[in-house]
């Protein structure tokens, strides 16, 4: 094809994302060093924003339970994700529908999805959950106590997104040669060994690739905070997103320091995904 | 980049011809009786584990309203539907839906038209850029939505476009163009370069080579890069509720607003309505499962 007809067929796209996507970008970056209030111009104030995100409390309660929660989120979608997929993988029948069925919580909207689940904690809808838990004497407010949203929200996004790490795993399992695994059980390896040895190892780069997708999603955790747990600033369950829409467009209109909150986050990605972009790079250069 | 190399080892591994789901459907002889069919009971309870918030809330729809909200749980009840009625006739829900539709629908128009061609000339250019703009694209899956979303508030007051059915469109087009594109580009890759080539030494041009040949081929790479555009306005919030007020209003928007009324009267029928939306989207990924698996694992990059 050539460059003429490249650019005639991709133009649109092209100018799209750069007047939607690489603008908006731009604005912020600069929105980021600014004071900006709804409707006006910015006014420039060099580092104010960052300077004042840097030493509050509210700002770095709200960067901490993000990160904490991304990272314990991402080990434990990673773990659960690949038990479902053996289980899948093992599975006689029904294998297809199966996967269906787990796919569907994770294209249901995530506002519905939050709210649904949120029910099954909640003693005003019988709280099932909570039923359960009283036959082994355990009582927990869920809706009250820091540590328990917390958990509450980590449990939705499990189940919200376990799937996906289903479905890649499971595709990995799928696509493995039986040989490797005819090999190790000839060389009397048991089922923690091929696992170990064998089955891990080949689905790295799959779990590497869960795990960025994951650490992305999380860091931007939005929905379902707002769903389940809507005074989250006053609950310890705010997260960064949350944080930007409080001060940004709901509490104030503080559309600069609202970028700055931004411009953090995209740093706070980089940063955190920077291991898995290295060996990604290794991998690429095939050396391992 | 990570995403693109491992999503298309995952295609590669899968490009005999068939797309992920025909590959998942078919059965790898199960190696012994006995745990297979352990780890088939095992699957029967996640799965209703997973499905339990839907049935959940099915249940608090159809209760009569005096044992919906009992604790503990009225199992004995005779369902009734007047949350749904109420849903449709004493709410707004009728109207937001009618609006979330068009909207989902004009976006999957206008990215499909913006994108295809787009996506067919990334698969087929040979030059360095193409890939670098790719990548460039995906750094986007990765940027929070409020980067870009609140120079879209601003700009939107500005422009008189706030809280319009036109200003939703816009921004899902933009916000869901670099997964349009990784996810299209990957299915025309698949397509053999001697379609094209021979349909021009035929005397087509590109472009009717592209729309004659190409086109009617991508059937099923076009129906899931369709569908993952047409459900982002049922599933994006964090945008619409940036962009829109009243007017524009969209489903995800509108469940929070009434979730957050907290009054008990309006949960049931958020009950109704959340089931309202599960149930259809439920049965659509279990039967058009193997488009949403070809396009989570090919584009793998849904934000």
């Amino acid at each position: 094809m050539r460059t003429r007809t490249f650019f005639a067929l991709s133009g649109p796209a092209i100018a799209l994302m750069a007047a939607l996507l690489v603008i908006p970008l731009i604005a912020t970056i600069q929105w980021s060093f600014q004071n900006v209030p709804v409707g006006e111009a910015g006014v420039f104030n060099g580092l104010d924003n960052y300077r004042e995100l840097l030493t509050s409390p509210r700002f770095r309660d709200a960067a901490v339970f993000t990160v904490g929660f991304a990272l314990v989120v991402t080990t434990l979608k990673v773990v659960l994700g690949y038990i479902v997929a053996l289980t899948l993988h093992k599975a006689r029948h029904g294998r297809a529908i199966f996967l269906g069925i787990l796919l569907a919580t994770y294209v249901v909207p995530t506002v519905v999805g939050a709210l649904d689940f949120s029910w099954l904690f909640n003693d005003i809808f019988g709280g099932p959950v909570n039923r359960f838990l009283d036959l082994f004497g355990v009582q927990i407010d869920w809706l009250v106590n820091e540590w328990p949203a917390r958990a509450l929200l980590a449990m939705h996004m499990l189940w919200h997104e376990i799937p996906f790490a289903v479905l890649i795993f499971y595709a990995g399992l799928q696509g493995m040669p039986d040989e490797p695994l005819e090999a190790a059980s000839l060389d009397g390896a048991n089922w923690f060994q091929k696992q170990r040895y064998v089955i891990i190892p080949a689905l790295g780069r799959l779990v590497t690739f869960v795990c960025v997708i994951s650490i992305m999603d999380a860091l931007k955790i939005f929905d379902s905070i707002r769903i389940i747990t809507p005074a989250a600033s006053q609950l310890g369950t705010e997260s960064l997103m949350t944080y930007v829409f409080q001060i940004a467009l709901n509490d104030s209109y503080r559309l600069g320091i609202g970028s700055a909150v931004n411009l953090l986050t995209i740093i706070l990605t980089l940063v955190l995904l920077i291991p898995f972009l290295r060996s990604t790079w290794r991998d690429a250069r095939g050396i391992s | 980049m990570t995403a693109v190399d491992v999503s298309r080892g995952l295609l590669g591994r899968r490009r005999a011809r068939k797309d992920a789901a025909a590959a998942a459907q078919q059965a790898q002889g199960p190696a012994k009786g006995g745990t297979s069919w352990v780890a088939f009971w095992a699957m029967v309870v996640i799965a209703l584990l997973m499905m339990a918030p839907f049935i959940w809330a099915g249940l608090t729809a159809v209760k009569p309203f005096s044992d919906a909200f009992q604790n503990p749980p009225v199992w004995s009840f005779t369902p009734q539907f007047s949350a749904f009625t109420e849903l449709w006739k004493g709410t707004t829900f009728a109207k937001v839906l009618g609006n979330t539709t068009i909207v989902a629908i004009a976006s999957v128009i206008v990215s499909l038209l913006i994108g295809a061609p787009a996506a067919y000339a990334f698969a087929r250019y040979a030059g360095r850029i193409g890939p670098i703009l790719l990548v460039l694209a995906l750094v986007f899956r990765a940027l929070p939505r409020f980067a870009v979303v609140l120079p879209f508030y601003e700009a939107s007051r500005a422009l008189g476009i706030y809280d319009t059915n036109v200003a939703l469109v816009i921004a899902f087009v933009a916000v869901n163009m670099p997964f349009m594109l990784l996810l299209l580009t990957g299915f025309f890759r698949e397509l053999p370069v001697e379609l094209d080539e021979s349909a021009m030494i035929d005397g087509c041009t590109r472009l009717q080579a592209f729309r004659k040949v190409i086109v009617p081929l991508s059937g099923p790479g076009l129906i899931t890069a369709g569908m993952f555009a047409f459900l982002l306005a049922f599933q994006e919030y964090l945008v619409a509720l940036t962009l829109t007020q009243n007017n524009a209003v969209t489903i995800p928007v509108f469940v929070a607003a009434q979730a957050g009324a907290d009054d008990i009267t309006t949960f049931q029928t958020l009950a109704a309505l959340s089931l309202a939306l599960a149930v259809p989207i439920v049965l659509i990924t279990i039967f058009a499962r193997k488009y949403f698996v070809a396009g989570l694992a090919g584009g793998a990059v849904k934000g």
